[in-house]
């Protein structure tokens, strides 16, 4: 700009009286657009970048959940959630100790995050949703109709006996439809139970293109010449004939009978041919409205409860429908029927563990409310009443390992009933103790009652889970399970939260000793964990399940559990040392040196300056290590310890079942699983360390 | 004489290590010192004593029930077919030919030599006499493990002793030696005369040994004991196989999950929305499920879903017709490259090239500390290795032929396969630890100060050099530790084949025990294995980290 215009533009400007008006920014700057251009269409580059992924995101998206869907068959893990919470062998009539002490656990949890934290806004939302989900679906789809039952029939076929239960006043209609072209044969997406022509459950189900019977294999039949004829016979549950239909023997589909049942129980349809007749042909069976077995474990002994034994059938090759899988819903479907009948029975499965599981926990949230704040006990009374029932508790203990010690030399059932009535004394002293600490106005007091609280679940639970009795041969409600019994999820998280709890003060132990200046003792220590590190857990494991029992001193009788747990726990204890050797290696040598001048010895340093703030530098790298440990429990599946993956992959080689074509859906479940649980641990992490309680001032470098 | 610092990290002398803290007066058992060694070594006689029960009572019960810890069990025999890895049968005559090549020339004795006198010549100008120090003690420790009074005695006879006392002299010799190289090691470690560089004292004990004794007969003695112990057919030859396969999966998938974790994690700071949401659900994902469960699902699907060997999907035309690819449910097959007789003059090409392109490089960096003068490694350094490769390719006509796969009636013949076991668990392990990878390279990334990146593009730096000079130098130091430690867990996660039926090392265990029913050995041997995997990859990435380190003077 020349000098001259300069002037005349400096000369000439005159400002505005008003000023400017406001203007929103351009869209383009603001707002959504203003977002999706900075984050997806920066430049050109990027352009290409966004639509690249957008295309194959949508295709993937697209075929997986058309999968997940629609063809997937997701009963491996929705019908069989008691064997993946509690493994195959547990019994049925204990499953509510194992609910129980699921309730325990998350009762103290949501006292804990009473004391210390508060409910999230998502976390309420996504319980409400859930809790409306349970409610709502059941009912929602309580009238889609279950599928047809299509059973194969054809000349040279023994006619199968099924048993089924119909209610009363239920409707079951039958149809018998020729397969009378070869495109009848081609069944695609064909839903529900198909039987090929052994009798068999048909699990290798293509669901595109089912080509059942001879024609496909050497072209023999000629689908047309079609002269069967055949009736249906409806049994009841003694094996005689109440219901009958004509032999049909048209070429098109026909419903040959509607019967009714008369009353609820077990029945059977079994088919007939017609003696006279020596026809040949192909056709489905259909049956319509009767319901499609769920057969898992516990569902045969709800329906042996609810109806008695399934009648006996007196033929080869019979279907026995309470045992095996067979009524399964194969073959592609639509939406609503993937909601009716897998994800509605899911949720009915959960429901009851969930109500009740929300339900303690919102107590417990009050109680932890209540706890941190309320000051109901006078200090005057509170502290004499809490030595005494200290004092108290201290008895107990006595009084139990004196009574276990007279066991050992001289046993004799009055000293069984004395340590059950100190263990269960025990156990409502320490709750009792915990209320008082609870009733005091301080947050402090409020902790020191849940630790308590956490400490007798140690016994609680041991309890719960193994049994209970005065004596050998008292009735108890508590009936002892044997540590073989349990499995799935329980056995998981048992054994991770014994590893993660009992490795804790070993590895403290373990890094300390590392860094000794005692040369022996850093020497052992290292050796200790660099062995350990160094090897992967499998081969642990293999030792202490086969190598253990050679050292003699009866190791090798321990309980394989027991062992377990063990090897576990010192595997996780070489990785804490390494962790925790690292948080202590931030504390400055500051600290050392005030404590040294202010007079504490190496002991007391150590505890009360140097742990504290080591410990709390490294609490995410701790619940790193806590996450790692409860995906490697799933490794003891191949010593034959059948936690949550153990479990799902006998639940898939099981051949009565016939899951083994499904171990997509059942590893996908699973992972869905561990991932919950993976992803609430580190994020509980991340909130730690977001609040700043793991901060240590360093020193910049 | 200039002196090239190194930035060694030797410890602070000994002296100044401890807090001394000892208050006169105090009586002998209140006193730290004397507490701390009564309390180690009361735990030191506790711990060997509980030790020796327990090992003592383990050897007694396997013997008991018929498992013994002898070794020489790996010379038995091995019945199991694997088809994966290395043949069973196939005898390594390369053994003995490599055995023979050591010990016909005088080749590899004078590079050991040359290397030590250069090496000694290089710390002797920086002012480090420790390696003189760690011979001084070396040579009379070989000479006190070779010799023997008896041998002393023979020589001292030639000067005119009578044979009694020549033993006697020979042996005040022989226990004079141990003295001296105890004394020598033990002064060079209190003064810190030690270089404690372990490549450095391996090379001073292997010129010492080699020297003492003669070349012919340890050599031969060596090789054919390995070619006993590796004839085809034996246990340790199918742990060698085992080995191989542990290896090659666990190579592969190092590179692998490498790249992918550097991508992912380049992705996870990404400005574009899609592509950092997609990295951030794929490394939680990943990172939150047990690597097993992702395993065992990526072989049942390839197992479930992959054609019969007549229904293989085969590479796409467009490729060419010469790379054939196919996959099927029994493997992944690929064109094999099969040396013929001339592949010797490729392979010296390649060596050659290779340690030409080190040397000369080295030289002209070096020159460029020195003078100044630019490197050029380009022209000066990759050109001549470039042209030796060349040569030796040249010089051996067709060193390769290649084999390429065909679908015969009812299988694939020809080509090396991949069986799916391998592939699944190759992905998964690459998939796995690509996602904690990317997790490190995000930190290491993020932990660069910003003010870096500012400073470099207002001088005018791109965007790719801002990269490449700025962010990841700094980056790699933080980097490099947690990645060498997720390489130690990935060759652990391998063991993991067993539930994929791949044959590493750990199956090869398993099967060995089902065969011979003798557990310990192998299991001992196993673990062997897997501690000098871990001890092998974290030395690797000791020295890599010692690359990128921060250099204090």
């Amino acid at each position: 700009m020349s000098s001259e215009n300069f002037r005349k533009a400096a000369q000439t400007y005159i400002a505005p009286a008003e000023p400017p008006v406001s203007r929103k920014p351009p869209i383009t700057e603001s707002g959504i657009v203003f977002w999706l251009r900075k984050n997806l269409f920066a430049s050109v580059p990027d352009t290409i970048m966004t639509l690249i992924t957008l295309t194959i995101l949508t295709i993937v998206a697209i075929n997986f959940f058309s999968w997940a869907f629609l063809n997937a068959q997701w009963e491996v893990a929705f019908l069989n959630l008691r064997s993946l919470g509690v493994g195959q062998l547990f019994p049925y009539r204990e499953l509510w100790r194992a609910d129980l002490a699921g309730f325990v656990v998350v009762f103290l949890s949501l006292v804990s995050v009473g004391i210390w934290g508060r409910i999230t806004r998502t976390a309420v939302i996504i319980m409400l949703v859930i809790v409306a989900m349970m409610l709502a679906l059941p009912i929602l789809t309580a009238p889609v109709p279950e599928p047809a039952i299509y059973n194969y029939v054809d000349e040279n076929y023994t006619p199968r006996q099924v048993n089924f239960i119909a209610e009363r006043g239920q409707t079951v209609r039958f149809t018998i439809d020729p397969l009378t072209s070869v495109d009848d044969f081609r069944v695609d997406g064909l839903a529900g139970y198909v039987e090929n022509n052994k009798g068999q459950a048909n699990t290798s189900f293509d669901a595109f293109n089912v080509t059942i019977g001879q024609v496909t294999r050497d072209g023999t039949r000629v689908p047309e010449d079609y002269d069967l004829s055949v009736a249906v016979q409806v049994w009841d549950a003694s094996s005689r004939v109440i219901a009958q239909s004509d032999f049909s023997g048209g070429t098109q589909a026909e419903t040959v009978l509607e019967w009714t049942a008369p009353q609820s129980g077990w029945y059977t349809y079994t088919l007939v041919f017609d003696e006279d007749n020596t026809g040949t042909g192909v056709a489905w069976l259909k049956v319509d409205n009767v319901e499609v077995f769920r057969s898992t474990l516990g569902a045969s002994e709800e329906r042996v409860a609810a109806f008695g034994q399934q009648p006996t059938l007196d033929c080869r090759n019979c279907a026995t429908s309470v045992n095996r899988t067979d009524m399964r819903f194969q073959g592609s479907r639509t939406l609503l029927q993937w909601v009716s009948l897998q994800f509605t029975p899911y949720l009915i499965g959960l429901r009851n563990f969930v109500f009740g599981a929300l339900v303690i926990g919102l107590i417990g949230y009050l109680v932890g409310r209540w706890a941190s704040r309320s000051g109901i006990l006078d200090e005057a009374v509170a502290k004499p009443v809490a030595r005494a029932l200290v004092y108290f508790l201290g008895f107990t203990v006595v009084v139990y390992l004196g009574a276990g010690i007279a066991a050992g030399i001289a046993p004799s059932p009055a000293i069984e009933v004395v340590r059950s009535v100190m263990l269960i004394t025990f156990l409502l002293t320490g709750v009792l103790y915990a209320l008082v600490l609870f009733a005091r106005s301080e947050r402090s007091y409020a902790t020191q009652g849940l630790t308590v609280l956490w400490l007798l679940t140690i016994p609680l639970l041991s309890i719960l889970l193994t049994g209970f009795q005065t004596s050998p041969d008292a009735p108890t409600i508590m009936p002892p399970i044997r540590s073989d019994q349990i499995g799935g999820l329980l056995l998981t998280l048992l054994l991770s939260a014994v590893a993660i709890v009992a490795s804790f003060p070993i590895g403290i132990l373990l890094a300390l000793g590392r860094q000794s200046p005692l040369p022996v003792i850093s020497l052992f220590s290292t050796i200790f964990i660099e062995v350990v590190r160094g090897v992967p857990l499998i081969t642990l494991l293999f030792m202490g399940t086969f190598i253990l029992p050679f050292f003699g001193l009866g190791l090798g009788d321990v309980d394989l559990v027991v062992r377990i747990a063990v090897v576990l726990t010192l595997f996780t204890s070489a990785y804490l040392a390494e962790v925790i050797r690292g948080g202590l290696q931030v504390v400055s040598k500051g600290q050392y040196e005030a404590a040294y001048a202010v007079g504490l010895n190496s002991f007391w340093t150590t505890v009360l300056i140097v742990l504290p703030q080591g410990l709390r530098a490294v609490i995410p790298a701790i619940m790193g290590q806590a996450v790692s440990l409860f995906k490697d429990t799933s490794l003891v599946y191949i010593i034959g310890l059948y936690e949550l993956l153990g479990v799902t992959y006998q639940i898939l080689g099981d051949s009565q079942t016939g899951y083994l074509a499904f171990p997509r859906e059942g590893y996908l479940y699973i992972g869905a699983v561990y991932f919950v649980f993976s992803y609430l641990m580190a994020d509980v992490s991340r909130r730690i360390e977001r609040t700043g309680s793991g901060r240590v001032r360093r020193q910049t470098l | 004489m200039t002196v090239i610092d190194r930035g060694d990290s030797r410890p602070p002398p000994i002296t100044e290590r401890k807090l001394n803290i000892s208050t006169p007066g105090i009586p002998w058992y209140r006193d730290i010192k004397v507490i701390r060694i009564v309390a180690q070594l009361t735990f030191a006689i506790a711990a060997l004593a509980a030790g020796t029960y327990l090992v003592g009572g383990l050897v007694s019960n396997l013997r008991a029930s018929n498992l013994s810890l002898d070794f020489n069990i790996y010379r038995g025999p091995f019945n199991v077919a694997i088809n994966e890895g290395p043949s069973l049968t196939e005898e390594w005559t390369w053994l003995r030919e490599t055995g023979s090549i050591i010990t016909a020339t005088w080749i590899v004795w004078g590079a050991l030599i040359a290397a030590l006198l250069y090496f000694g010549w290089q710390q002797y100008r920086a002012g480090r006499l420790g390696i003189l120090y760690v011979t001084a003690a070396a040579v009379p420790l070989v000479a006190f493990l070779k010799l023997s009074p008896e041998s002393i005695g023979t020589w001292v006879t030639g000067l005119g002793l009578a044979p009694e006392n020549a033993v006697i002299v020979g042996g005040v010799a022989w226990v004079s030696l141990l003295v001296l190289a105890v004394v020598a090691g033990y002064y060079a470690y209190s003064q810190h005369k030690l270089d404690l560089r372990p490549a450095v004292n391996l090379l001073v004990l292997l010129v010492v040994i080699t020297l003492l004794s003669p070349p012919d007969t340890v050599g031969a003695q060596i090789a054919q004991t390995l070619q006993d112990l590796f004839r085809g057919g034996t246990i340790a030859r199918a742990f060698a196989t085992g080995v191989v396969n542990t290896l090659v999966v666990v190579v592969v998938s190092l590179i692998a999950c490498t790249l992918l974790g550097i991508f992912v994690g380049v992705g996870l700071l990404s400005n574009n929305f899609l592509v950092r949401s997609l990295s951030a659900v794929y490394v939680e994902i990943f990172r939150n499920t047990p690597l097993l469960i992702q395993l065992l699902f990526i072989y049942r699907t390839f197992t479930l879903l992959l054609p019969a060997p007549r229904q293989s999907i085969f590479s796409p035309e467009w490729l060419g017709e010469n790379s054939v690819y196919i996959l099927n449910a029994r493997g992944f097959y690929f064109p094999a490259l099969i040396p013929t007789e001339s592949v010797t003059w490729f392979w010296v090409g390649l060596i050659a090239g290779v340690i030409a392109f080190i040397a000369l490089r080295h030289w002209r960096t070096q020159l460029q500390e020195r003078t100044g003068q630019p490197a050029q490694t380009l022209r000066y350094a990759l050109l001549p290795a470039l042209l030796l490769l060349a040569a030796g390719y040249l010089l051996s006509g067709t060193p390769f032929t290649v084999d390429y796969p065909a679908l015969d009636r009812l299988n694939v013949v020809g080509g090396m396969n991949f069986s799916i076991a391998f592939v699944s668990l190759f992905i998964g392990l690459t998939l796995y630890t690509a996602a904690f990878v990317a997790d490190i390279v995000r930190a290491g990334i993020q932990a660069v100060p910003y003010g870096q990146i500012e400073a470099a593009r207002a001088q005018g730096f791109s965007r790719g050099q801002v990269l490449n000079l700025i962010v990841l130098p700094q980056a790699l130091r933080l980097i490099v530790p947690p990645l060498g430690n997720q390489y130690v867990n990935l060759s652990k996660n391998s063991s993991l084949a067993v539930a994929v039926t791949y044959v590493d090392v750990y199956r090869v265990a398993a099967l060995a025990n089902n065969e011979s029913g003798q557990a310990v050995p192998f299991f001992v041997g196993l673990m062997l294995v897997y501690l000098a995997i871990s001890l092998l990859l974290s030395l690797i990435m000791n020295s890599v980290n010692n690359l990128t380190r921060v250099r204090t003077r």
